[in-house]
């Protein structure tokens, strides 16, 4: 016993033998006014732009950052509870540039935007600290995006495909499910040696509470890290947290690892900022917003990039999403993202309300770069399937003025018909690339012409499920990743083989 | 545009520089004239603080405030002052000494806005702190 209690303090002893008494000139100011979760700030003379300032309150430190820098005053947003600061308190520099804890202990973590734990799974031990803003990736590192991210989303990776490195934009009304393509694409990457990171800017802690459980049942919690600034947040969380995000994201970049990252939404961040702006008396612009919102955004996501080689080869792949009013896409802030991005996916109600789900406008969706990442066979069959979309988005409208209708037409309508049912798709129900490969083989070749309309679902459930019995023709498909004489034979007889099964064929 | 305070304290520094005292008189009454003509009589007291930080600036001198638990000795108070002259390149120092038991030991010293603090207290916190983890 007397032993333990020798260990104990000696162990305290040289301790406090180690602890060494640092003496340092700090830079003090003190509180002007408090408002709103701002302070205003008087002295600080030294203090650098989003430099981490400390309020001392009453025993209390509350963190705050720097954000306007004038002759006499210093304008902070502040990152915790503002109703302990109060006028007179005093305020300290720490010389330390807004930063984030980052690692692998990040992975299959809820955290707020400064890195603190929101599970309850106990404290994150970071291994580094990386700055919330950061300058993007020069041209010199970068390369250009060449390898596919498979969203698993049928109509997503056929026609608008997006590479690994590039930016891609899911823009459409609420309740259109623009969260659950982003989730979908989240849940296909278990495999594909993706980190995922879910930015949820201002969104409901329910709706956050539900994805985190639908991950975690899906498994895509093994490597998605999500930073949430609820709801209930203070516009200055929800201000940092996307870039927050991409600091996390960058760690792993740094160690030439690809990331998938969604910001969930860019509409309520550009809302939060407008509003720490307005309060800090910047003058307002269009809709109100500051006359620095496109750099907001232009700056978070050229943190997006594919490196080359020499740098690590790493990526970070962005998912923005921007909710917009009644469908106006020319409003200020989803005109601004559009530009940013190298595409979008725009989501129509029309579409949704049809059925049509996920309600991919094939029409107005781009993909700017993501084609040159498509994998040969997707490229092959997909050249054609969209020619076949168009084609039927023309006669359809064409079709509706008369029945009499020449058979090339028909054909073409009937086949149109079919491969919009082939775009319907269930959530949570990723695809594989091959297994996608294959549906839209069948349908350009017209193997499909003779299922019925109603039963082409059921069909490619059943397909789906047959060629995973006989995984040939998928094997080949993964490991050749291009469309031979020999792997289209393999294509042709598992869906005859299987159609030889069926009952409902049109004959 | 608006005139700053500070540009009121700038003014009247300027306007009164190196005048003997019966010039300056008169020159504060129009000052005051002035303010009271663009309904600034209520940030008289305001002029006043920035107007002696500018002069106390243009002087070299520096107002420094001390805390320490108990009164230190001459002696030591005088390296305090050639501390604070080397750092803050000011030459005429005024120390204002506070005697304040709750800082245990050691002392506080504050000047411009710096603040450099060297308590006992603070460091017993900090130990704390470290054991802790």
């Amino acid at each position: 016993m007397s032993s333990m209690k020798d260990y104990i303090i000696e162990q305290l002893k040289a301790q406090i033998a180690d602890f060494k008494m640092e003496i340092k000139e700090q830079n003090v100011g003190r509180v002007l006014k408090v408002s709103d979760g701002i302070a205003l700030i008087s002295g600080l003379s030294e203090v650098m732009m989003s430099e981490i300032l400390l309020f001392k309150s009453k025993g209390e430190e509350v963190v705050g950052v720097a954000l306007n820098l004038e002759e006499e005053i210093v304008g902070s947003i502040i990152l915790g509870d503002y109703s302990l600061i109060k006028e007179g308190d005093e305020v300290v520099c720490t010389k330390r540039i807004l930063e984030v804890p980052v690692g692998d202990s990040l992975v299959g973590r809820v955290v707020n935007p400064l890195g603190e734990a929101l599970d309850g799974k106990g404290q994150i031990k970071a291994e580094k600290y990386y700055p919330v803003e950061k300058i993007a990736p020069g041209v010199i590192t970068r390369e250009s995006v060449r390898q596919p991210v498979q969203t698993g989303i049928k109509a997503v990776d056929a026609m608008i495909p997006i590479g690994r490195g590039q930016r891609e934009l899911i823009i459409g009304d609420r309740q259109l499910g623009k969260t659950a393509l982003a989730i979908d694409a989240i849940i296909n990457q278990k495999g594909q040696n993706m980190k995922c990171i879910y930015v949820a800017i201002g969104q409901k802690e329910s709706k956050v509470a539900n994805i985190v459980a639908k991950l975690e049942e899906a498994g895509a919690m093994a490597y998605t890290t999500i930073v949430l600034a609820g709801a209930s947040c203070p516009a200055s969380l929800l201000y940092i947290a996307p870039y927050a995000g991409c600091a996390i994201a960058e760690y792993f970049l740094d160690k030439g690892e690809d990331v998938l990252i969604v910001y969930d939404d860019l509409s309520k961040h550009a809302v939060a900022y407008r509003e720490i702006s307005l309060l800090l008396k910047r003058a307002p612009g269009r809709e109100a917003y500051p006359g620095d919102v496109f750099y907001l955004h232009s700056r978070l996501l050229e943190r997006a990039c594919k490196l080359s080689k020499e740098y690590g080869g790493g990526s970070i792949t962005a998912l923005p999403i921007i909710e917009t009013q009644a469908g106006d896409v020319s409003a200020y802030i989803p005109t601004n993202v559009i530009s940013i991005t190298d595409g979008q996916i725009y989501l129509e109600p029309t579409l949704f309300y049809q059925g049509n789900r996920p309600a991919v406008n094939a029409g107005l969706s781009v993909s700017r770069v993501g084609s040159s990442a498509q994998i040969k066979a997707m490229k092959k069959v997909a050249g054609k399937m969209r020619l076949e979309a168009a084609q039927y988005r023309e006669l359809a409208a064409f079709a509706q003025f008369g029945s009499d209708l020449d058979e090339e037409t028909r054909i073409k309508l009937e086949r149109g018909k079919r491969l919009y049912e082939i775009f319907k798709q269930d959530q949570y129900a990723p695809l594989s690339v091959a297994n996608q490969v294959i549906i839209y083989y069948a349908l350009i070749n017209g193997l499909t012409d003779n299922i019925p309309v109603e039963k082409i679902r059921e069909f490619e459930k059943g397909l789906n499920n047959y060629a995973e019995l006989n995984n040939e023709a998928v094997a080949l498909i993964n490991e050749k990743k291009d469309l031979d004489p020999e792997v289209e034979e393999k294509i042709v007889k598992l869906v005859n083989d299987y159609k030889s099964t069926l009952d409902y064929l049109i004959v | 545009m608006k005139i700053t305070t500070k540009q009121y304290a700038q003014a009247l520094f300027e306007a009164v520089i190196d005048k003997t005292e019966s010039e300056i008189k008169p020159l504060i009454v129009r000052f005051v004239k002035i303010l009271y003509e663009a309904h600034l009589l209520n940030k008289a007291k305001e002029i006043g603080e920035k107007f002696v930080e500018i002069f106390e600036k243009r002087q070299g001198e520096l107002s420094v405030t001390l805390t320490s638990a108990h009164a230190f000795s001459e002696e030591l108070n005088k390296e305090i002052i050639s501390y604070v002259k080397r750092k803050s390149g000011r030459n005429n120092i005024e120390l204002k000494e506070n005697v304040d038991a709750n800082i245990l030991g050691g002392f506080i010293l504050q000047y411009d806005n710096k603040i450099i603090e060297a308590s006992t207290k603070k460091e017993l916190i900090k130990m704390r702190n470290a054991l802790k983890k």
